[in-house]
Parts: structure tokens; C-alpha cells; sequence
């Protein structure tokens, strides 16, 4: 009896370990409190651009050049693309205004899709992570091509090539964080976050603000 | 006479993928006005802007070049009309039903908001958008209650036309949504410029996409 009970658990540890050692090195839920704590900074702390260069990736998007060029003056801004990302979230505020200090991230930014009733075409993809602030996805579970790629770009845009280098160089490893801003004081858009891990830790590799 | 024939197809190879590569920049018109005169527009073009709410066979040319009717609404129609009949072109069908409104630069509405035209579509563009080679679904969390899809420009998920229809329109024979052309290729927050066809950066793009407006270049 005793043996057979043995054998029993042997068998369910085995089976365990077999589960978590066919586990990606990076579960999706490590990336949130990265994601969290590097939007809460930028957004509801406003820490200063160099604190939050360190969530930057190495290997980043924003240096590539825009390929139409462009006749505005070459602000220290403009040099600096990094640190026009992070000031340029913010609108200016008029002389003499009061400058409204958001409480948390869920005054500043959120997630529609995640207080909508799930549609018929939503259901036809694998659900993202999400909170009512962002959703964490892995591009297999967005629609293929409409953040990434559907295949090698035949051009010379400097974004359609960098993403699809994303794709490939970290395939399984590359998370997509969605939301949109809101309230005071920001500038309004939707978010594209490409996110990779690098160093141990999870760093932001790209930035896409859209009207979508 | 072997040697030759690999000599051709192999130039015939690199030339295809070149062309692959970088469609050609068309060349500019010789004699560029700043402006879109009605007269401008073509046959499928004038029968859209017919369509307009408050145009009619007699007042069109005066609507197109009055206020409050501007230079970034006539853009904005003739080049977003312009590149939707190429798509209707070249998969020969109509998308658009009727015209419902045009925004052009309106500094005061969010970015969403400008550099759209408002339509009524086809019952079966969406399904047939859906279908079309290199395009994609489209998320479109500022857009509540639509959905879309985007032509992904030169595979760029950010570049080109950007379909939006009413997930539930009060009539499915004439969905409701609205299209518009996405430009500016470089990570960083979004500006409604992003969506002007008439941006002097924007409109080189588009030129390369889909042709010049006429003999329209914006001015500097």
C-alpha cells in the first residue's frame, strides 16, 4: 500500500518537473512587474529621462533615422530621441496653470479592450495578459502582421526591418505591451511597447505611439 | 548562347528584386499647383464627393473651394479617394458607398479625430479588405466599437491605409467607418501630422505609393 502511494507521488513529481522544465526561461508573468514599475516611473512618478534610460534595450529602435528628411531645426531633443520619448509623453502646460499629479497608472492610461465584452474576433485569438491598465501579449497572440511583420520586409524602412529583427532575434522572448493614455496633461495615443529581455532583466527595445 | 541566357535571367533576377525592394519614385509634376481644383478629380472621385452631405450636380465645384470647406479636407479627399481606388482597382470592386464627412487639420479634436474621411462601405468591403494580400487586422483600441484592418505598406505595420468599420451599424447593407493613410516611419509618440497627406514628408511617401494628386505638391 505504502509502496504503491510512493510510486504515486514519484510519478506526479516527475510529471511536475516535467512541466516546468518544458517552460519558456521567461514566463510571461515575470515581465509585468517590469512593465508596471517602469510605467508607474514614467507616467505617475515622472522620475527624470536618465533614471529611465535603464529600462532601455541596448539593442533599440530609436535611433533609426526617419527615411524622409526632415526640415525642423535639430533641437538637443531631436539628437537625444530617448529623452524626446519620455518628455514628449507630457504636454505643456500653460503659464501659471496648475500642474495635475496623477494619483496611480490607472489615472493616466488603460486598456479598453479589457472593459469590452469579448467579440466573436477576439475569441479567435489567444488571450493576452491584461489589467485594466495594459495587456502583456506575446505576438502569436495578436493578429499576425499588425504589430509585427507577416514576413521578411523587401525594402529599406528602418522600422518594418527592425521590428521583423525583433521578430526573429527573439522569437519567444519578445513581448508587445498595449494601452492607451489618458487624463491631464498627456499627450493622447495608443502605445505599442516592444519589450526583450537583455541582461537578465526585461528592457524596452521600441515605442510606437499611434492613433490606433 | 547558354552563358548569355544565364547572363539574362540572372539580370532579369536582380532587377525583379530590386524592384521589389523600392517602388520607384514617380517624378514630380512639371508644373506643380498648391492647390486641388474640383476639376482635378476624376469620374469615380466627383461621384463620391456627389455623395457628400449637402452637394449636388449644381453647387460641387463651389462647396470643394469655399470655406468652410479648406486645403487640408480637399487633400485629404482627393488623395485618400485617390488611393482607395487603387485598391478598388486592383481588386476590382467598390468600397465605398457614400462619403459622410472629411476631416482635415482640426487643431482642436485629438489626433484620432483629424486626417479621417467618414463613409459608408460597400456590405462586403470589410470581408473583402480582410482578404487582400499584405494587409492585416488592425487594433484599434482608440476606435471604440470598430474594427479594421491596414495595408502595411512596405511591411511596415504603421504605414499606409488604415479601414475602420462600425462593429454594429444600423445598417449592414451600408456599414458605417472611415479610413485614412498612416505616414512617418520612426518610433517616438504621434502627432496628427502622422496622418496628413499634405505634410510635404508625408506627401513624398505618398507619391510613392500612389502616384501624385494630379499636379498638386504642397507647399514648403
Amino acid at each position: 500500500m505504502l509502496r504503491k502511494h510512493h510510486l504515486k507521488y514519484t510519478l506526479l513529481a516527475f510529471l511536475l518537473c516535467s512541466v516546468f522544465f518544458t517552460l519558456p526561461v521567461f514566463a510571461q508573468t515575470d515581465i509585468q512587474p517590469t512593465v508596471q514599475a517602469f510605467l508607474q516611473a514614467w507616467y505617475v512618478d515622472r522620475k527624470p529621462p536618465a533614471e529611465l534610460k535603464s529600462y532601455i534595450a541596448k539593442d533599440n529602435g530609436f535611433n533609426l533615422q526617419p527615411p524622409a528628411s526632415s526640415n525642423a531645426p535639430r533641437t538637443e531633443a531631436r539628437t537625444d530621441p530617448v529623452q524626446q520619448l519620455f518628455e514628449g509623453a507630457f504636454t505643456k502646460v500653460p503659464i501659471g496653470a496648475e500642474v495635475v499629479r496623477p494619483k496611480s497608472l490607472s489615472d493616466v492610461i488603460e486598456y479598453p479592450l479589457a472593459k469590452q465584452p469579448v467579440t466573436s474576433r477576439a475569441q479567435t485569438q489567444p488571450t493576452c495578459a491584461t489589467s485594466e491598465q495594459f495587456a502583456i501579449c506575446k505576438p502569436d497572440q495578436l493578429p499576425k502582421g499588425s504589430v509585427l511583420p507577416a514576413a521578411q520586409p523587401t525594402g529599406n524602412d528602418p522600422v518594418a526591418n527592425y521590428l521583423w529583427h525583433l521578430s526573429k532575434t527573439y522569437k519567444n522572448n519578445l513581448y508587445i505591451v498595449l494601452y492607451t493614455t489618458k487624463g491631464p496633461g498627456l499627450l493622447k495615443e495608443t502605445a505599442i511597447l516592444y519589450w526583450i529581455p537583455e541582461g537578465g532583466s526585461w528592457k524596452l527595445a521600441a515605442f510606437k505611439g499611434t492613433n490606433w | 548562347m547558354g552563358k548569355t541566357a544565364v547572363v539574362i535571367c540572372l539580370t532579369l533576377v536582380v532587377t525583379a528584386k530590386g524592384c521589389q525592394q523600392s517602388p520607384h519614385p514617380p517624378s514630380p509634376p512639371a508644373n506643380p499647383v498648391h492647390d486641388i481644383a474640383y476639376s482635378m478629380l476624376d469620374s469615380r472621385q466627383s461621384e463620391l464627393f456627389l455623395t457628400y452631405p449637402g452637394v449636388n450636380s449644381g453647387n460641387a465645384g463651389t462647396v470643394w473651394q469655399a470655406p468652410p470647406f479648406d486645403l487640408s479636407q480637399r487633400v485629404e479627399f482627393a488623395g485618400g479617394t485617390q488611393a482607395m481606388e487603387e485598391v478598388e482597382k486592383a481588386a476590382n470592386w467598390r468600397a465605398i458607398e457614400t462619403i459622410t464627412k472629411i476631416h482635415g487639420s482640426e487643431p482642436n479634436q485629438p489626433s484620432e479625430q483629424q486626417f479621417n474621411i467618414e463613409v459608408t462601405w460597400d456590405k462586403l468591403a470589410a470581408s473583402r479588405f480582410e482578404s487582400l494580400p499584405h494587409w492585416s487586422t488592425h487594433i484599434a483600441l482608440l476606435h471604440p466599437g470598430q474594427y479594421g484592418y491596414q495595408q502595411n505598406q512596405e511591411g511596415n505595420p504603421f504605414l499606409g491605409m488604415v479601414v475602420l468599420f462600425d462593429e454594429k451599424p444600423s445598417n449592414p447593407d451600408q456599414p458605417g467607418g472611415q479610413f485614412h493613410i498612416g505616414f512617418r516611419s520612426f518610433f517616438g509618440h504621434y502627432e496628427p501630422e502622422n496622418g496628413d497627406i499634405g505634410n510635404p514628408d508625408n506627401y513624398k511617401l505618398y507619391a510613392q505609393w500612389y502616384g501624385y494628386i494630379g499636379n498638386f505638391v504642397p507647399a514648403q
